[in-house]
């Protein structure tokens, strides 16, 4: 799979340092501002708030720190390195297996959706903006084996595509929480950098990870995820 | 039945197997192959036309150390069953060594499975890993609960098993449509925080998994949702449509009592629009 | 919906953006818009709410079209954003619609309610409506921003009601046209119906090019 980001010009030093062409997909794929949808999303957020479970800076950063991180660490990240290790090897059965995996995964309807909208949408760019090729058709495009790939094809290395979902992830919910917390920017900026901080010990371990591992349990976040399906009022999508 | 011989702890490992079909001459379900004995005994079966209800038994009242059950339950088409326990299912005290159990149930096209158990006591110190495995085909529909209370709340153990892991997995014609996995260490850094609820002492947890046509499914979590996500302070409840012919009702409470009595109002519920969940286990 | 991010879309339905401040109008030009051409075009209405679905609601509760015609989209609080710089969300929307509905001709998109700067994507909009009202104050037209001058058509409604609030209405044209040049402007009131058949001659024009169907050689 080529993709069409320009190669930075060489100065004839030989130093590892210069090897940085695949910091420009990973920025590109991690931006929030990459039209893919996340705005509309709080990935259970609203639900928590809704039932009274995050009401501050505190319960936030419990949330982002405790449940947020479980979730990434038992689901979401190892099926980004999964999904990375496949695509490099062209492993298209099981870039699809991964990704009907990565759906039977999550708890709610809501952000089963929600993972596979955010998905659809990242490939879409990619293939619109980088992708010189046809595109990988997957049966819910969900977006850990989407990123996975992305990452894989645009030669970023596996522990940057973790880092960039979960920095998505964060990223998102912070930004949600903005708009349905009393907190401020300085205060989820301050949660965004823990956040990322406290994720960081965790890469490796996501690596290796056997499909026995992956899963999770979260029945108050699950409970909340689902209520919203059904709330009378509501910002986001999940 | 095979029964591997007691390991020298006294420990079990049963092999169960239980096979269900629909007669066509009689019209009616008969329970065919009853490989069972040890760690699950089989209750007399009770009919309920169309449905024959039995209970699991288990003589132990539950798992001890190194205990290992494997339960494989298979529903022939068209075969409609109901399967209860007469008492809650308990992992007992095991300083050491842990328990396995895993399950297996296999539903034929047309088929039904009606899985009501009473609750799962982990003890103080118990150890369980639990494997469940569930396969849906064709037309087959089920109505699957599954509750765990955090310990023997009256004797003062809240949450002080050593470590508790369970695996639920739902197929449908080939397709994994549910994978969860739970892993509760209350004395690990892991902790146990997801069987918890702000404010509460004890949090106790019940799922219901529904599985009918699609308009059946549909109709039956947006009714339940009514009773489940009704405001409570003693509990929590949220029902979804994960697939449209898969739904979980899941419940959160912090007293048996209310547990119990969400769930049994909500089999009422959903036995409006799944009809063949009208099996009386009181009867049995 | 689950369909291939690389799936050619299917001969496309004219999309129509709708929009404006809250409680300018938005819904009612969408409701009068279906009532109109809702049995004689194959259309469907997508809306923007912020944080109800009571936009689509109130479509569906006048029975605007059948109610799988009308999607409601949660915009995660922002309104401009769906609009405008992450489109992605209401793309969907479409192609659900498109999908559902065989030779679709016509989508309204009404947002969720903007400030002046908002204006639609052109890659989600090929029409833009915009709608204001006398009562949000006769300066708002000589306020200007994109919406107001570029739109492709302005409507200001609530005429009927700038007597009560003391709005300067001819005040509020002659701004209109010095902002806009020759686009088109409208002064409505969309409930009492004044100006409406002004409002659907210009629609039949330049949306549905019903004057081009009629002489198009076949």
């Amino acid at each position: 799979m080529a993709t069409t980001h320009p190669q930075p010009e060489s100065d004839g030093i030989e130093d590892p340092l210069n090897d940085f062409a695949w910091i420009a997909p990973l920025l590109h794929l991690s931006d929030s501002a990459l039209p893919v949808g996340a705005y509309a999303h709080s990935a259970g957020l609203e639900g928590v708030v809704q039932m009274g479970m995050v009401r501050d800076a505190e319960s936030l950063g419990r949330f982002l720190m405790r449940d947020v991180a479980h979730s990434l660490r038992q689901i979401d990240l190892p099926l980004v390195a999964k999904a990375h290790a496949a695509a490099l090897d062209a492993r298209e059965d099981e870039l699809a297996r991964l990704d009907r995996l990565s759906w039977a995964l999550r708890p709610s309807r809501q952000i089963r959706e929600a993972t596979s909208t955010i998905g659809r949408q990242q490939l879409r760019v990619y293939g619109e903006t980088w992708s010189e090729e046809k595109l990988l058709t997957l049966p819910h495009f969900q977006a850990p084996v989407v990123i996975g790939m992305i990452a894989a094809y645009s030669d970023i290395p596996v522990r940057g595509a973790l880092l960039s979902l979960a920095y998505q992830t964060y990223s998102g919910l912070v930004q949600a929480s903005l708009k349905l917390l009393p907190v401020g920017p300085q205060a989820t900026q301050k949660l965004l950098h823990e956040a990322l901080a406290g994720i960081l010990p965790h890469l490796n371990d996501c690596l290796n990870r056997s499909d026995d591992e992956l899963g999770s349990f979260n029945p108050v976040w699950d409970i909340a995820a689902s209520r919203h399906e059904r709330a009378p009022a509501r910002m986001f999508l999940s | 039945m095979s029964l591997s011989p007691p390991a020298a702890s006294g420990s079990l490992q049963s092999d169960v197997g239980i096979e269900f079909r629909h007669d066509d001459d009689r019209e009616r379900t008969i329970l065919t192959r009853r490989k069972a004995g040890g760690l699950c005994h089989i209750g007399k079966p009770y009919w309920n036309d169309p449905v024959l209800s039995l209970q699991l038994v288990n003589p132990t009242a539950g798992l001890f150390a190194n205990d290992e059950l494997t339960l494989s339950v298979d529903v022939g088409d068209h075969a409609k069953v109901a399967l209860t326990s007469p008492s809650a299912s308990r992992y007992h005290t095991m300083p050491r060594g842990r328990a396995e159990l895993n399950q297996r149930f296999t539903l034929g096209n047309g088929s039904w499975l009606d899985y009501w158990p009473e609750i799962t006591i982990p003890h103080r110190d118990s150890d369980v890993r639990q494997n469940t495995v569930i396969r849906l085909e064709a037309d087959s529909s089920m109505v699957f609960l599954d509750t765990l209370a955090p310990g023997r709340i009256a004797h003062g153990e809240n949450q002080q098993f050593r470590r508790l892991e369970t695996i639920l997995e739902i197929h449908r014609d080939g397709e994994q449509l549910v994978r969860e996995r739970c892993v509760l260490e209350p004395g690990s850094p892991h902790g146990n925080w997801q069987l918890s609820v702000p404010g509460w002492e004890v949090c106790y947890y019940a799922a219901i998994w529904i599985s009918g046509s699609e308009t059946d499914t549909a109709k039956a979590v947006a009714n339940a949702a009514k009773i489940a996500e009704a405001e409570g302070e003693d509990y929590h409840g949220g029902a979804s449509l994960l697939h449209p012919r898969l739904a979980v009702v899941r419940l959160v409470a912090n007293s048996s009592l209310i547990l119990r009595r969400l769930t049994t109002q909500l089999r009422k519920q959903i036995s409006t629009d799944l009809p063949l969940l009208k099996t009386d286990f009181r009867k049995i | 919906m689950d369909s291939s991010p690389n799936s050619p879309t299917s001969r496309k339905a004219i999309r129509v953006g709708i929009g404006g401040p809250v409680g300018s109008g938005k819904s009612t030009l969408c409701l009068k818009l279906c009532e109109r051409y809702g049995t004689t075009r194959n259309m469907a209405v997508i809306t923007n709410d912020i944080y109800t679905q009571e936009d689509a609601k109130m479509l569906i509760r006048h029975s605007a079209l059948p109610e799988s015609r009308i999607l409601g989209v949660e915009t995660g609080g922002c309104p401009h954003t769906a609009i405008r710089d992450d489109i992605s969300m209401n793309l969907d929307a479409v192609e659900v619609m498109q999908s559902r509905f065989d030779g679709l001709e016509l989508i309204l998109i009404e947002s969720g309610g903007d400030n002046l700067t908002a204006v639609f994507s052109p890659e989600l909009a090929d029409v833009f409506i915009y709608v204001i009202d006398v009562t949000e104050g006769d300066d708002i037209p000589r306020k200007g921003g994109p919406a107001i001058a570029t739109s492709d058509l302005l409507i200001v409604n609530k005429v009927e009601l700038a007597q009560y609030v003391g709005a300067d209405v001819e005040q509020m044209k002659e701004d209109c046209r010095a902002k806009r040049g020759d686009r088109t402007f409208l002064m409505t009131d969309l409930k009492s119906g004044i100006a409406l058949e002004k409002l659907f001659a210009w629609f039949d024009r330049e949306v549905l090019f019903t004057d081009v169907e009629t002489t198009a050689p076949i």
